[in-house]
């Protein structure tokens, strides 16, 4: 279980704050699939905190309840929820029509079975749920 | 991410090696938008471990770029996390990706 583990929110800790959550998922799953989705979430995620929200530092749980990870993203920058816009991704554009923006927002919340927002005591709290049931490690 | 290019006579080989991540995307996409002109490009993927939506976003300039310049850019050999990832923002559509090296030679062949 990671309890509210605090990182200076920059681009350079990313990596570690990376390793750090994947090293926690694969206690629970060894599903190379889910490890890599979970891994993207994590870092769509951080780097929305880390290059917007004008936050020095972002302090990240995982915990495992009822075969379902669950994260939570919490940053003491301006108030802000990534999930009151859904994102303008069309997946069946072509090549010249395809957009750049929204694809990370568009991969968590594809990713993710739900996710919630929150602003209390100051702080965005992003908590993103994932269940694993039939993935799991014995 | 290491871009090497593996290959440069009448198609060229360019391989990646490591991840296409918020770190390393911007630069992989302009180091080979600069390998691109007019002859056929197959990307070798087998070592490109993790592709999140900045590699995405990249892979989409890429494509662009080499629309615009009548490039043909083939993906050999993407693991099965990156496939995944493609398939799942519908970029599995746009970039024409293949089982191997070999099987991208034989394709660009045939198209001659």
């Amino acid at each position: 279980m990671l309890k509210n583990l605090e990182f200076p929110a920059k681009r350079e800790v990313l990596p570690k704050m990376l390793a750090t959550i994947t090293a926690e998922i694969t206690k629970y799953t060894g599903d190379d699939k889910w490890i890599n989705r979970l891994k993207i979430c994590s870092e769509e995620i951080l780097v929305n905190i880390i290059d917007y929200s004008g936050s020095s530092n972002v302090f990240i749980s995982c915990e495992f309840v009822n075969d379902a990870l669950r994260f939570e993203f919490v940053d003491e920058g301006k108030p802000y929820n990534p999930l009151a816009e859904k994102p303008d991704v069309d997946i069946d554009a072509g090549i010249e029509e395809r957009g750049i923006g929204g694809l990370g927002i568009f991969l968590y919340t594809t990713i993710m079975d739900k996710m919630e927002y929150k602003f209390e005591d100051g702080k965005n709290h992003l908590i993103a749920i994932k269940n694993l049931s039939g993935k799991l490690v014995d | 991410m290491k871009v090497t290019l593996e290959r440069n006579d009448d198609i060229k080989i360019i391989s990646l090696d490591g991840q296409l991540d918020v770190s390393t995307s911007d630069n992989t996409r302009d180091e080979i938008i600069a390998l691109l002109d007019k002859k056929p490009v197959i990307v070798s993927m087998a070592k490109c471990t993790y592709v999140s939506s900045s590699g995405l976003r990249a892979l989409l300039m890429i494509a662009k770029t080499a629309k615009s310049k009548g490039t043909k850019v083939i993906y050999a050999e993407p693991i099965e996390e990156v496939v995944d990832v493609l398939k799942m923002t519908g970029f599995i559509k746009m970039l024409h990706c293949v089982g191997s090296i070999a099987e991208a030679e034989r394709e660009f062949s045939h198209a001659n």
